[in-house]
């Protein structure tokens, strides 16, 4: 009798160390962000990735002014393509080549497109949207390098009243 | 008359005290708006930012604001010419990363195991604006867990000068030392990984409060320089206070992070 006690406390005993053991090795394996890897090889490449954008002057934000709601080619203003004004300019002014992209913080509504070119024919336009978008002339510019903006819009049907969200582009 | 010759004396004393105090309190104020960068200069600034620049200082983490918020600290600096500022254009947006890219290798890169990476992020040169900008770096892998901090900043304009602005115990500076902790979910198997800092505008309440700090923060502008044709002193005042949501226009290699895991 007294040793089948010391068996059951035995067996109860090596149960639970077996229990605590799991529990332990689960809390073991569990993730936890405390230990810091060992690092072999750590380098840094010195490059500066600055650049800056410049609007037009007398401009607050990329905004166009349609004469109906059905307009085609309109300029954002201040700009002029036929004098070869830029709404805005892109200067890369970090010391290593970059590609430049824009996109929108928000959709378009169905009834505008907006379009972006780095030249003032247009040639390598991109439509916005909210995806990131780089026309060809805004990709390796190299440091101390300038690209400029060039922005149209073609409306179709679009409602009336000013619409902020198409325009939001910075 | 002998009293006359004394008033006399005493007034062109009085001119030429008044005339001094007038040319001294606009110094004064310039050395205010450039307080962190033209003063407390380390001892050893001059060879920690030789050694940043060659690639070879590696402990970002422990560079205050006496290093990283000195404008020539970052290459950026020496290639604008704020001299040759253009009045007809407007900056209202920049920013970028220094350094650009850092690279990591790592024997056993195993679950709970985590690497810390600093870089300093700040504003592009020749920016007017205060510019609140969000920071995210994707893993397609899901192999990581990934923090930001700050994850989201304003940057304070570089022009015309830079400055640290204080609004109810938040301080916004035009640069910002960024920490991302990099934790491994689990085993991580060879290969080489690459994240890439992304930018978007920051959520709407966010950008509400910065807008009405930027209201509110104690800020002098300037003035269109004399015989500048391109500048209109209408549209410089304009310009004053400005709020923008950065983040729209992207550089694709604004911070590049390499784990290689063998």
């Amino acid at each position: 009798m007294k040793n089948m006690k010391i068996r059951n406390l035995a067996v109860m005993f090596l149960l639970t160390s077996v229990s605590i053991m799991a529990t332990m090795a689960i809390l073991a394996s569990a993730y936890s962000a405390t230990q810091p890897a060992t690092i072999d090889v750590y380098y840094y490449v010195p490059g500066d990735t600055s650049f800056t954008i410049a609007i037009i002057g007398g401009q607050t934000s990329m905004s166009f002014n349609p004469s109906n709601n059905s307009a085609k080619l309109v300029e954002a203003q201040g700009q002029n393509i036929s004098q070869g004004i830029s709404w805005g300019n892109i200067t890369n002014s970090g010391n290593m080549a970059q590609n430049f992209s824009v996109n929108l913080s928000q959709s378009n509504l169905p009834s505008i497109n907006l379009y972006v070119s780095s030249n003032p024919s247009m040639s390598d336009q991109v439509t916005v949207d909210t995806t990131q978008k780089t026309p060809a002339g805004w990709a390796n510019v190299n440091p101390n390098g300038l690209v400029q903006i060039y922005a149209r819009a073609n409306f179709t049907n679009a409602p009336g009243g000013t619409n902020n969200n198409s325009m939001y582009i910075y | 008359m002998k009293i006359s010759k004394a008033a006399i004396s005493i007034l062109l004393l009085l001119v030429v005290g008044i005339s001094v105090i007038f040319l001294i309190i606009p110094k004064l104020e310039e050395k205010e708006h450039n307080k962190i960068s033209d003063q407390n200069i380390p001892p050893d600034y001059i060879l920690i930012k030789r050694d940043v620049q060659r690639g070879i200082f590696y402990d970002l983490n422990n560079l205050t604001k006496d290093y990283y918020l000195r404008a020539d600290f970052y290459p950026s600096y020496s290639n604008s010419s704020e001299s040759s500022h253009d009045y007809s254009r407007w900056g209202i947006e920049g920013y970028g990363a220094y350094p650009g890219e850092e690279s990591f290798t790592i024997q056993n890169f195993t679950e709970g195991q985590y690497i810390n990476v600093y870089t300093f992020v700040k504003a592009g040169e020749n920016v007017e604006t205060f510019q609140g900008i969000k920071f995210n770096v994707e893993d397609d892998t899901k192999l990581f867990d990934i923090k930001i901090n700050p994850d989201i900043v304003m940057f304070t304009p570089t022009f015309p000068y830079r400055k640290e602005y204080t609004v109810d115990n938040r301080v916004y500076d035009w640069a910002y030392k960024m920490n991302i902790t990099i934790t491994a979910k689990e085993n991580i198997p060879s290969g080489t990984y690459k994240f890439k800092l992304d930018t978007t505008i920051p959520d709407e309440n966010t950008q509400k409060f910065y807008y009405e700090d930027v209201r509110r923060v104690n800020l002098s502008w300037y003035d269109c320089p004399k015989n500048d044709i391109k500048c209109d002193k209408n549209i410089v005042e304009l310009r004053k206070k400005v709020y923008v949501n950065g983040g729209q226009f992207q550089a694709d290699k604004l911070f590049t992070i390499i784990i290689v895991v063998k």
